[in-house]
């Protein structure tokens, strides 16, 4: 808007946010991490939610998907939620992950917890690259670049010039290179405590970030960027570096990932899973780690679950016009994101403090 | 290269530069006018497609070329609804967090494929088109198919009525000053929300035609038609200006060109990489676009 | 610091019914309380200078009359209560604006630009009368207004502003930025035109302003630091250099 008003500029009274008081989140995310740790030694079956026990294998999956997932969407989170920049393009950093660990895997004799860093450096250089070319320009057009930019390595993916990344159909996981305790269907658990582990680690690194003074500058520039600046800090290396610990976490996700669906395929690299991480992050709750958190864990869940209910014929009474798109976990997902954006703007984590405070008032 | 290959590849690109255009071109103009980056205006291209499937294959007229004027008129109606009950569900709710109402649009999106392949699967759905559209011309000695060529005359008179929309007409001309400054056209008593509504269903209409033309060029129509072209249509908005609709038929033309002769001449995939590098120099030299106006 | 006035305003003075009166405003901008509490009056078919050092508040004032700033307080326009309506309704009853940077459609032409602002059928002989007053807009009337030079631009925005049926005008620093020579065709043309219209005009150029303004307000740190008529103040050479930190009358750029 070009209205400008002579309106003082007070920069004496803008200062970045006061950090907050000293929170329990860490040791409740700790106790949190606990019982998921130990839920593939509960041979408990919780019928309607998971078929087959907690232990079972099937339920792992979901849930180290669900994991993964989790420490995606607080990767993303830090971009939206903490700095306030829409990027449209994390899938990139995600598929690199997938696709670069793969490949070093396929083709060289480097071990996974070798190959995994090595992406990693490699994300981190991509992601700074790009991350300065993009973060020259704000808002929406921030938002086209990043979008260009994934759709740039989606195109490589899947027209698969040099004949390497399998192309449409995707690469399978290099198993010979990977410890033996990550493979076949018995050891899905040890796969599934990877995935924790990286939930987990994502946590510990977003909250630390959040809370560092970094972090307080980042939300300072969500709140108002010119305010920054008049504070004589400047926005571009803050952003960049959010930028750049988000997608690095995102390929470390990327890494985990692999493992757990035990292959690379192009999808993860399009706009729609961009989109999706998305969803992930508002139907859980922007702008809180355990929300973003939450919001990858359910969408993990359902994405993976709804079709199974299909399959069972739960859906089957309904007219065909219904059955159809219930079928579809992403109509339902996407449905409910357009639900709680429109009525609950906090997402889950804001209905459930909502209930928590209605509860501590009674 | 041969005088053929280059006429079919010119006639091709340009029917996808038309493509592009009726996606691009409302895009444009709501992004201009309300700095709301449409996601969900893929599915309005898809719409239209399925929209003219149903028509041509459910529809009992007997006559091909009749059924595919309804499925046309059809496609319109659908896209004009979809873009005005877009903006008047969703996106009015939300007025002012230009965020939230590109993230609403993102889930509309998600939501729209997933319920259109819940529906109708996610198969290519193809359908009869009219004689005409089969028939092969000869140009300098290329076989051109006469569909490439029909893409590219709707586009272009299409182009010509929202040119002549926007200059001679009053809602045109608000909609022009609410471009360039949305709160000076309010000062001068006007209600510019209400051009914020027409310029949905504006660009719900055009795009659903191009579904319809699309689904003929891409001989078929799939949940995520309109998706996988959004992407090409956002850069075709950045490099062009946005905002600005012959900007926006500029810039159509030259991605579509470019992706057509490079990915022919250097292997599929470089020439749609070739346009995201057209993108990344158009903002590093010129942010504002082509034939943007205003540095955003 | 300069205190608050609580004075009477100078159209109770007078006892003439203010067209536009604002009481109580506030606008707040994040943590800072830009307007604290203006209130003001506008006589009818005078011209009322806001005048103040930059920063001051005095755009701010017009905009939160105008709706285009969230703002609190009462704002009354010829008996109408106006501060609940969006801004497109503010100005059909009867605001128009002249805004600091003229704010012309560059892209559009100069009779784009004034047709916009045309929305009844008696803006047709207004437009005749606007045509009158700036000859140069009907002469140049198929050119795109960004190609006007600064002193023809502020014409179109006047000329736009006058085409609406306001019975108020309030116009932003006018003279900002023009030559000496456009300054005094600017400020013949606003002589002639506000001899029988409501204005609040904010204005740097102290000359200028008293030579337009019979009352006028001075903001200080988004309060009324000092209300009355305009010569007073700047007869007082004291006075102005305390409330305008300039030296007296006409010295300001």
């Amino acid at each position: 808007m070009s209205l400008q008003t002579d309106a003082p500029t007070t920069a004496d009274s803008a200062s970045l946010p006061v950090p907050s008081r000293p929170s329990r989140l860490p040791w409740v995310v700790v106790g949190i991490g606990l019982v998921f740790a130990v839920l593939p030694f509960v041979d408990v079956p919780l019928p309607g939610v998971f078929v087959g026990e907690l232990s079972a294998p099937g339920t792992l999956q979901i849930l180290a998907i669900g994991l993964v997932f989790a420490g995606l969407a607080m990767s993303y989170d830090l971009l939206l939620g903490y700095t306030g920049l829409l990027s449209l393009g994390h899938a990139l950093y995600f598929a690199l992950g997938v696709y670069g660990t793969n490949l070093l895997l396929l083709h060289t004799d480097l071990h996974y917890a070798v190959a995994v860093p090595l992406v990693l450096i490699g994300v981190g250089l991509v992601a700074t690259v790009l991350g300065s070319i993009a973060l020259r320009v704000r808002g929406v057009a921030f938002a086209m670049v990043t979008l260009a930019f994934a759709e740039a390595l989606h195109v490589v993916v899947e027209a698969d010039p040099l004949s390497i990344s399998g192309g449409e159909e995707g690469l399978p996981l290099g198993s010979e290179s990977i410890p033996d305790i990550f493979v076949g269907v018995v050891n899905v658990r040890w796969v599934y405590w990877v995935a924790l582990a990286f939930a987990l680690a994502a946590f510990f690194i977003c909250w630390r970030a959040v809370n560092s003074r970094a972090g307080r500058v980042w939300q300072a520039v969500r709140e108002n960027e010119d305010r920054v600046e008049l504070l004589g800090l400047v926005p571009f290396g803050f952003k960049l570096q959010a930028f750049t610990i988000a997608s690095v976490l995102a390929g470390a996700g990327g890494a985990v990932y692999l493992l757990v669906i035990r292959g690379a395929n192009p999808q993860v690299a399009s706009v729609l899973f961009t989109l999706n991480v998305i969803v992930m992050v508002v139907l859980g709750g922007l702008g809180r780690l355990w929300g973003a958190a939450l919001g990858g864990l359910v969408f993990g869940y359902l994405s993976m679950r709804l079709p199974g209910l299909a399959r069972a014929g739960v859906f089957e009474r309904l007219p065909d016009w219904l059955e159809g798109p219930l079928t579809e976990p992403l109509f339902i997902l996407g449905t409910l994101f357009v639900i709680l954006v429109l009525f609950a703007p906090g997402g889950l984590a804001s209905l459930i403090e909502r209930l928590g405070a209605s509860k501590g008032r009674r | 290269m041969s005088l053929e290959v280059f006429v079919l590849l010119a006639v091709t690109g340009l029917g996808l530069a038309g493509l592009y255009f009726l996606l691009a071109s409302g895009l444009s103009l709501i992004f201009g006018l309300m700095d709301v980056l449409n996601v969900a205006h893929g599915l309005f291209f898809t719409v239209g497609g399925y929209a003219a499937w149903l028509v041509m294959t459910r529809v009992g007229v007997a006559s091909v070329g009749l059924r595919f004027a309804i499925a046309l008129l059809v496609a319109t109606v659908a896209g004009l609804l979809i873009g005005a009950v877009v903006e008047r569900g969703f996106i009015r709710p939300l007025y002012g967090d230009h965020v939230t109402q590109i993230l609403i649009t993102a889930g509309i999106s998600i939501a729209g494929v997933a319920l259109l392949g819940g529906w109708f699967t996610y198969d290519p759905q193809t359908f009869p088109v009219p004689e005409v559209f089969r028939m092969v011309i000869n140009v300098a000695g290329a076989r051109i198919p006469l569909s490439r060529l029909i893409t590219v005359g709707s586009s272009l008179v299409l182009l010509f009525a929202l040119l002549a929309f926007l200059r001679y007409t009053r809602h045109g001309l608000i909609i022009r000053a609410g471009v360039e400054n949305r709160a000076m056209v309010q000062a001068l008593g006007i209600d510019v929300q209400r051009s914020f509504t027409l310029v949905f269903a504006i660009g719900g209409l055009l795009a659903a035609i191009g579904g319809v033309l699309g689904a003929v060029f891409f001989a078929g129509v799939t949940p995520e038609i309109g998706l996988n072209n959004l992407i090409f249509a956002f850069i075709v908005v950045v490099i062009g200006g946005l905002g600005s609709v012959s900007g926006t038929a500029l810039a159509a033309v030259i991605v579509g060109l470019t992706q057509q002769f490079v990915n022919f001449f250097a292997g599929a995939g470089v020439g749609d990489l070739t346009v995201v590098a057209l993108l990344a120099i158009t903002l590093l030299i010129r942010p504002q676009g082509l034939l943007g106006g205003v540095p955003r | 610091m300069s205190e608050t006035v609580d004075g009477p305003l100078p159209t109770e003075r007078a006892g003439l019914e203010p067209l536009l009166s604002v009481r109580d405003l506030h606008v707040h901008r994040g943590e800072a309380h830009i307007l604290q509490g203006i209130d003001l009056d506008v006589a009818p078919r005078q011209v009322t200078a806001l005048l103040g050092r930059n920063g001051a508040g005095k755009t701010t004032t017009l905009l939160a009359l105008l709706g285009l700033l969230p703002a609190s307080g009462e704002i009354r326009l010829d008996g109408r209560q106006l501060e609940e309506l969006p801004t497109f309704k503010r100005a059909q009853h009867g605001i128009a604006y002249v805004p600091e940077d003229r704010e012309v459609f560059t892209q559009l032409t100069v009779a784009e630009n004034l047709r916009l602002a045309m929305q009844s059928r008696e803006a047709e002989q207004r437009l005749e009368r606007v045509h009158e007053i700036f000859p140069e807009l009907a002469k140049r009337r198929s050119q795109p207004a960004g190609t006007l030079s600064g002193g023809q631009q502020q014409m179109l925005a006047l000329g736009r502003a006058l085409l609406q049926p306001a019975s108020l005008l309030l116009i932003d620093e006018p003279t900002k930025g023009l030559a000496p020579i456009v300054i005094n065709e600017v400020v013949a043309a606003l002589e002639e035109l506000t001899t029988d219209t409501t204005v609040l005009l904010v204005e740097q150029n102290l000359r200028v302003a008293q030579q337009l303004a019979v009352n006028g307000y001075v903001l200080d740190h988004g309060t009324v630091a000092w209300n009355g008529v305009v010569d007073d103040l700047l007869e007082d050479p004291d006075l102005t250099q305390q409330l305008l930190g300039v030296a007296g009358r006409g010295d300001s750029e």
